[in-house]
């Protein structure tokens, strides 16, 4: 009868003891159902990727767009040019512009042409006086400020026009006299300088040197060789063609501006680990957890600092001379040493979660076989996370204006965490459960970095210095009762090139 | 939101009452789910899935008996299905080995009482935690058994007897149980589940 009787409740105990047995799902579950239920609707997630492709394509379009210029010059010369033939006879429209970057093209289609002898200076006087008498000027003239509004302050124009030889030099008999138009906003002390001073002719007696005078470290980088074309038709396409290759001024512009940094950095990494203020509060309240201490500030347990690292690239504008800014990739490996004992077999545990919604805690079943209390074998494992983020930040050259430069700089960088081994603290704080499922998926660091710069002669900067950074959230979700903050301080080793 | 209305609001696909029927039932069912799986994560899948079945079959529910006891079925039916994809699944309610078993003493948890009883269950072999769920818990005849795990009626029987023994074995070691022999019964547990 007792024995008939344990039977019979045996099952009516069990059914009762699980009935109320609940456990709170992840939210992953119900965006699951979600995302089955209705496939129309995605998550925002799909809805920003879309967003982020779509901004990469508009900023791709709108830098080949950046470049267009050029081949809108080399239209707006060929234009010009046209013009220039059409009005005189044989003309000879000479575009010179940037001075700085590039050669100078000049066109000699007539072979009649004489050039300004080397003695003739051009002045401003001399330009302005060739405005007023050249009133019935060429279309050139009009076209040309169009063909190099790109750069005004540097480039002006050369054309050949009878009409416009009057106040020049002395016109020679059977020759086309030149005509300099010039940016009206040139400064004064710019055009008292001779701007061009001489094409001078080589050895071959159909080629001339065209020099600038501005700098002299110009003058030897704006030689450029004149060809003589014999043909119009076959001298203006590839005057042209060459136009459009040599004269890329927003590129070159670009470029001197921007570099790129690739960098390793070492480091030792470590974390603070306090109780979740959400439980502090909680506790007072909602159904209290006795195995779990929430006046800790820090919980009794034996961690390590381990080595961490970083690799990244990032391109560098220089906004001026003492400060740039910086954008793009890195991936760090986050490390540090959980000191624990293991057993030889799986223990049920649970962990302490707080409920987002009612605020409440709860416990979660785990198994774990890690123990944080004495056990039969001490080992290490690692707490470790991988993560690929944008750093964004700003560098200021503290001193050095040569080859040595000192900088400070910070950054902020946002960024994805995957993979890696999260070890979590159970409920009592006696075990370590290995569930990843609680890491925030989003993070964001920010670092600080003090840095020495030195440039080789070979043109590329090698830079050293100390580097700390912190993560800003904890590593886990705010249903964890613990907050982690991980940090790292290392040594930046990177080199600095130009583009 | 009332029962009525999230019944009403799932079968007319609302997402707004869906989310609430699951807010109101996932945390039980996922307790459900639990029993029978490996793993939390494996559980979570179980109840995923049944739950799509829930709102996919929503509109056959013809309000004869409790809704929860309706969902409760799928999702068991759920569980035994997803079980059943695992070959080892078949092989372990076919096969007797109860008489190879020992669960060591330390192996039974010892967090909430309430969650004792649901480790100690989840401690057992796979086949044996099947059939002790279904018969003990879930109320299922040994027919119905056999005909949803594809066995005999007598393995059921067999495999249910076994799994009750071990696991009184591991609820009286841990106290959680008094032995029979010291006239006491189920109300002799040391504290009430929560």
């Amino acid at each position: 009868m007792e024995q008939h009787f344990f039977r019979d409740g045996f099952e009516n105990y069990l059914k009762d003891s699980v009935e109320n047995f609940r456990i709170y799902p992840s939210g992953k579950v119900w965006k699951g159902i979600y995302n089955s239920m209705h496939p129309g609707r995605r998550w925002p997630s799909l809805t920003v990727m879309l967003l982020f492709i779509f901004s990469l394509l508009y900023i791709g379009i709108t830098h080949s767009n950046q470049v267009n210029p050029n081949r809108e010059t080399a239209q707006n010369a060929q234009l010009s040019y046209a013009a220039n033939l059409t009005a005189s006879n044989q003309s000879v429209s000479s575009n010179v512009s940037d001075i700085n970057n590039h050669g100078l093209i000049v066109n000699a289609v007539n072979p009649n042409i004489k050039f300004l002898p080397e003695k003739n200076k051009v002045s401003k006087t001399d330009i302005e006086k060739s405005s007023q008498n050249n009133s019935d000027k060429p279309i050139s003239s009009k076209k040309s400020k169009k063909t190099s509004h790109w750069n005004k302050n540097k480039a002006f124009h050369i054309s050949t026009n009878p009409s416009s030889l009057a106040g020049f030099s002395k016109p020679a008999p059977d020759a086309i006299q030149n005509a300099v138009q010039t940016d009206p906003s040139m400064n004064e002390s710019e055009s008292e300088e001779p701007l061009l001073s001489v094409l001078r002719k080589r050895n071959d007696s159909d080629s001339y040197i065209f020099t600038s005078h501005s700098t002299p470290a110009i003058k030897k980088k704006n030689s450029f060789v004149a060809k003589d074309f014999t043909s119009p038709i076959t001298a203006e396409k590839e005057w042209i063609e060459d136009f459009a290759f040599h004269n890329q001024p927003k590129l070159k512009a670009w470029k001197t501006s921007v570099d790129y940094e690739a960098y390793v950095t070492p480091s030792i990494g470590y974390r603070s680990l306090k109780t979740n203020v959400r439980f502090k509060n909680a506790s007072r309240t909602a159904t209290p957890v006795p195995l779990f201490n929430s006046n800790a500030e820090d919980p009794e347990v034996d961690h390590l600092p381990a080595f961490n690292f970083e690799a990244g690239a990032v391109a560098r504008y220089h906004t001026s001379s003492k400060l740039l800014l910086k954008f793009g990739v890195q991936f760090n490996y986050t490390n540090y040493l959980v000191m624990a004992t293991k057993m030889n077999h799986s223990t049920a545990t649970s962990l302490l979660l707080n409920d987002l919604n009612s605020g409440s805690p709860y416990l979660v079943s785990k198994s774990s076989n890690l123990s944080n209390i004495s056990g039969l074998a001490a080992t290490s494992e690692n707490n470790e996370s991988y993560e690929l983020s944008i750093p964004l930040g700003l560098d200021f050259r503290l001193a050095g204006n040569g080859n040595l430069q000192w900088f400070a700089g910070a950054t902020i960088q946002p960024g994805l965490v995957f993979g890696g081994n999260s070890l979590l603290l159970s409920a009592d704080t006696k075990y370590y459960i290995s569930d990843n499922s609680l890491r925030r998926k989003w993070n964001l660091n920010t670092g600080i970095e003090s840095y020495l710069s030195y440039k080789t002669p070979s043109g590329i900067s090698i830079l050293a210095g100390p580097q700390f950074r912190y993560q800003v959230f904890s590593s886990y979700s705010n249903e964890y009762s613990f907050k982690e903050n991980l940090y790292n301080l290392g040594l930046k080793i990177g080199v600095v090139k130009k583009f | 939101m009332t029962e009525e209305q999230m019944l009403a609001g799932s079968i007319k696909n609302n997402a707004v009452a869906q989310e609430a029927l699951y807010n109101r039932f996932s945390p039980k069912m996922l307790g459900v789910c639990y029993r029978f799986a490996k793993n939390r994560e494996d559980a979570e899948d179980m109840l995923q899935e049944g739950f799509i079945k829930i709102f996919t079959q929503l509109h056959q529910y013809r309000n004869e008996g409790a809704l929860e006891g309706w969902i409760r079925r799928i999702i068991v039916h759920t569980c035994i299905n997803i079980l059943k994809k695992n070959k080892k699944f078949s092989e372990s309610v076919d096969i007797i080995y109860a008489n190879n078993i020992h669960v060591k003493e330390e192996m039974i948890p010892s967090i909430m009482q309430a969650k004792q009883v649901v480790e100690s269950i989840r401690l057992l072999p796979l086949g044996y935690r099947t059939v002790l769920n279904l018969y003990a818990i879930e109320g299922y005849s040994h027919k119905e058994i056999a005909r949803l795990l594809d066995i005999e009626e007598s393995t059921s029987r067999s495999q249910y007897t076994r799994a009750k023994a071990i696991l009184e074995e591991l609820l009286i070691k841990r106290k959680i149980l008094l032995k029979p022999s010291q006239k006491m019964n189920y109300g002799a547990v040391v504290d009430s589940p929560r």
